[in-house]
C-alpha cells in the first residue's frame, strides 16, 4: 500500500489537470500530487502506427454510448485529449461564458485583462487563455503548411461561396507527418504532455500514472460531506511507458482539496461510485457529446492527404444559423476503412482509392437534454453512456451533411461518400455520384448504429451551476454541499463551450489554478 | 489479428469472435487481400459462428435465402447478401453486431503492412517497433 499525503490533489492529467495543477505548483509552496489513470508515454513511444497507438484511447478506442451507435474518443495516457488530438485550438468563446454567467447564476469568468475575479490580481478568463496560448504556442498554421486536403475543402467551400478559414494550431516546428492523432512522436504538437506537465514536475508536482482511482474517501461531521482524499490501485507499469512514483499495488491519498480533472466521463462516473450527495440527480446528467458526421470524396489525382498538417481550415459559415462547424480532417486507415461503408468486395473497391480521398465532417453543437448522461452503474466496469440524437439536432445533420455533399462535389470529387448504412431511395448505401444527389441526404434517420456519427468532445456532465437544481458545481467547481471537492474539466462546462474545447479547458483550469491559490486560506490551513 | 485480439480481449467476446468468422468466411473479403497468416488462420477456424446464426429463417427469408438453410450453407454470394441485411435490419442490435464485426475485421486487415500498398497508403515515417 502506497500512502502519499499532500495539499492539492488531481485526479486526471488531460488538458485540465495538468494545467491546474502546474499553475497551483508554480507560485506556492503547496504539495501537489496529480494521478493518471494511463500510462506516461512521450515521443518516444508514439511510433505512428495507428494500431499501436489505439492503446492510447479510452478502452484503446472502444468506448461507446450504451447502445454502440456513437464512438466516443478520449485520451487515457498522460495528457489525455492533448497527446492524442489533433491541435485544434479554439479560443473559449465571450458570447457562451456571457450566457452561462446569465443562465446559471455564474460568477467571474470576465473577459476584461484588467478584471480582478475574486479580488484577485488580474484573475479574469481574458488572462488565462493569452498564458495559455502562449504556453501552447497557438498559431495559424502558414499557406505551405497546407495540405491537398484542407485546400481541396477550402476550394469546395468557397466554390459555393462558403466561408473558410485556417484553424489556430497549438504546434511548434511540426514536420507535417500527419500523425496528430497517434501521439506526436516529434514533441512538435503542444499539448500538456510538453507544456504545463514539465513545469509541474519541474515545480515539485509528484506525478502517479497507471493510478485508476476507486472511490473519493467522504468523512462526514456536523459541517457536512469532506472529501479527504482517495482510494485507488497503483496498475504495474506498462512496457514503453515512462517509470512511475508509485509502486503497483493499492493506493492511498490523503489531501486537503481534491480537484477532478477526468474528463466528462469519468469525472461523473467517480463521483457516482463515492455516492457523493446528489439530492438533485444531477451527476453525469446533461451530457453533450458534438456528435460528428464525416464525408469523404474520390477525386480523379493522387491527393496529399494523410501527410501533412491533418487539419488546417475549417468553416463556421453555419455555426450561426445552424449550429455546426464542418472541420478538415483526415483518417489513417482503419478509421477510413470504418468510415466508409459496406463491407467485402464493395468496400475495398471503395478503399483501394484512399489515396486519392478526401475528407471532412460536420461537429454538431448538441442540444444538452437531461436524458442522455453518463451512469455509473454497479457490477458494469465502464461508465455507461446514454445519448440520443434530439430530433432537432437530426434535422440539422441532415442539413450539414446535404451541404457537405455539395461542398465536396463542388471541391472536384467524382463520388461522395457519407458513413451510412442507410438504404437512401434504392441505393445500397450513401454513396454519390453527382451533386445533384445531395438532396438525398434529408432522408437520412439517423437511427443508432446505421449511419457512423462520432464523438471526440464529451462536456458538461458536471455543470457549473450557483443553483444547485441546475448544476453539481458552483463558480469556484466546488461541488455544491460536499467540502474540499472541486470539479474542473469540460464535464464543469454548463453547456456545450461551442467548439473544440482544448483551450477552453486549459483556461478554465489556468483560471481556476490562479484562483485557488489566490484563495488559499479557503483550502488549507497552513 | 493476434494484436487486435489483445486489444479488445475477442476470445472473451462470442459475439466478436463470431462475428470475425463471418466476414473471414467472405473469402473474397478484399480482391488481392495478402493471405491471412497460419495463427490468423487458426483463429478464424476456431470461432464457432453457428451458434449465433446457425437458423434465421425470419431473415433468410426476407432476403429471399433459401428456408431452413444454415449460414454454413449459403453460398458465398449469398452470406455477403446476409450479411448486407443485418446493416440495415430493423434491430438495432443487429446494426450494431454488424458495425461491430466490421470494425474489428477492418482494424484487423487494415494495420497490416502487407495491405498498405494496394490503397497507396505508406504508413509510419518513422520505423519504430512498439513495446506495447
Amino acid at each position: 500500500m502506497s500512502d502519499i499525503k499532500c495539499d492539492v490533489l488531481v485526479v486526471g492529467s488531460g488538458a485540465a489537470g495538468t494545467t491546474i495543477a502546474a499553475t497551483i505548483a508554480e507560485t506556492t509552496d503547496l504539495s501537489v500530487t496529480l494521478v493518471e489513470k494511463g500510462p506516461y508515454y512521450g515521443a518516444e513511444f508514439f511510433n505512428q502506427n495507428e494500431l499501436d497507438m489505439m492503446t492510447l484511447l479510452a478502452q484503446n478506442g472502444a468506448r461507446a454510448t450504451s447502445d454502440g451507435a456513437i464512438p466516443v474518443a478520449g485520451g487515457e495516457c498522460v495528457g489525455g485529449g492533448t497527446t492524442v488530438n489533433y491541435a485544434l485550438s479554439f479560443d473559449p468563446i465571450p458570447a457562451v461564458w456571457q450566457r452561462w454567467r446569465r443562465q446559471y447564476g455564474l460568477n467571474g469568468f470576465s473577459f476584461d485583462l484588467n478584471a480582478n475575479d475574486y479580488g484577485i490580481h488580474r484573475l479574469n478568463l481574458a488572462t488565462a487563455r493569452d498564458e495559455v496560448r502562449k504556453k501552447s504556442n497557438v498559431h495559424e498554421p502558414s499557406d505551405l503548411q497546407v495540405n491537398d486536403n484542407n485546400r481541396v475543402f477550402a476550394k469546395g467551400c468557397r466554390a459555393l461561396g462558403v466561408s473558410a478559414r485556417k484553424f489556430e494550431l497549438n504546434m511548434r516546428g511540426c514536420i507535417g507527418c500527419g500523425f496528430c492523432g497517434q501521439g506526436c512522436a516529434y514533441d512538435a504538437k503542444r499539448g500538456t504532455l510538453v507544456t504545463y506537465l514539465p513545469d509541474a514536475l519541474k515545480n515539485g508536482v509528484r506525478l502517479v500514472h497507471h493510478c485508476s482511482v476507486d472511490k473519493l474517501r467522504i468523512e462526514h461531521s456536523r459541517v457536512g460531506p469532506r472529501v479527504t482524499g482517495i482510494t485507488g490501485t497503483v496498475a504495474p507499469t506498462k512496457p514503453g511507458s515512462r517509470p512511475n512514483s508509485a509502486a503497483a499495488g493499492p493506493i492511498s491519498i490523503e489531501a486537503s482539496l481534491v480537484i477532478i480533472s477526468a474528463g466528462s466521463i469519468e469525472s461523473p462516473a467517480l463521483l457516482q461510485r463515492s455516492q457523493v450527495p446528489d439530492p438533485f440527480d444531477r451527476i453525469g446528467r446533461g451530457l453533450v457529446l458534438h456528435p460528428s458526421l464525416p464525408i469523404a470524396g474520390i477525386f480523379d489525382r493522387r491527393l496529399r492527404n494523410y501527410r501533412g498538417i491533418t487539419g488546417s481550415y475549417y468553416s463556421d459559415h453555419f455555426y450561426g444559423s445552424h449550429g455546426f462547424m464542418l472541420e478538415c480532417l483526415f483518417d489513417h486507415p482503419i478509421d477510413a476503412a470504418i468510415a466508409i461503408p459496406g463491407f467485402g468486395p464493395e468496400h475495398f473497391n471503395l478503399m483501394r482509392n484512399y489515396g486519392n480521398m478526401a475528407g471532412f465532417g460536420a461537429m454538431l453543437v448538441d442540444t444538452p437534454s437531461d436524458e442522455n448522461r453518463v451512469a455509473a452503474l454497479a457490477g458494469v466496469a465502464n461508465p455507461v453512456i446514454e445519448y440520443r440524437l434530439s430530433e432537432p439536432d437530426k434535422e440539422r445533420l441532415r442539413f450539414a451533411a446535404v451541404k457537405m455533399v455539395e461542398i465536396m462535389f463542388a471541391a472536384g470529387a467524382k463520388t461522395a461518400i457519407l458513413t451510412s448504412h442507410e438504404p437512401l431511395t434504392n441505393r445500397k448505401n450513401a454513396v454519390f455520384q453527382s451533386s445533384s444527389e445531395a438532396a438525398l441526404c434529408s432522408k437520412l434517420t439517423f437511427a443508432p448504429n446505421e449511419t457512423l456519427i462520432s464523438s471526440a468532445h464529451v462536456q458538461a456532465s458536471l455543470k457549473m451551476s450557483e443553483n444547485p437544481r441546475t448544476g453539481m458545481a458552483n463558480s469556484r467547481g466546488e461541488v455544491h454541499g460536499v467540502h474540499g471537492l472541486m470539479v474542473c474539466d469540460s464535464s464543469a462546462f454548463p453547456t456545450s463551450c461551442g467548439a473544440n474545447p482544448m483551450i477552453a479547458i486549459m483556461t478554465l483550469a489556468r483560471y481556476q489554478g490562479r484562483r485557488v491559490v489566490g484563495e488559499r486560506a479557503r483550502y488549507f490551513a497552513k | 489479428m493476434e494484436r487486435v485480439n489483445g486489444l479488445f480481449h475477442l476470445d472473451n467476446s462470442p459475439a466478436f469472435s463470431g462475428s470475425l468468422l463471418a466476414f473471414s468466411s467472405l473469402s473474397n473479403f478484399v480482391t488481392g487481400s495478402p493471405e491471412l497468416s497460419a495463427a490468423e488462420k487458426s483463429v478464424v477456424r476456431n470461432i464457432d459462428f453457428r451458434a449465433l446464426v446457425a437458423r434465421d429463417d425470419g431473415s433468410f427469408r426476407a432476403s429471399g435465402l433459401s428456408q431452413g438453410a444454415t449460414f454454413e450453407t449459403l453460398s458465398e454470394s449469398e452470406r455477403a447478401r446476409y450479411i448486407g441485411l443485418w446493416s440495415q435490419s430493423a434491430f438495432s442490435t443487429r446494426r450494431r453486431f454488424y458495425g461491430s464485426v466490421r470494425a474489428v475485421t477492418f482494424i484487423a486487415l487494415y494495420s497490416m503492412p502487407e495491405i498498405w500498398p494496394a490503397i497507396s497508403y505508406a504508413g509510419p515515417l518513422i520505423h519504430r517497433e512498439t513495446t506495447a
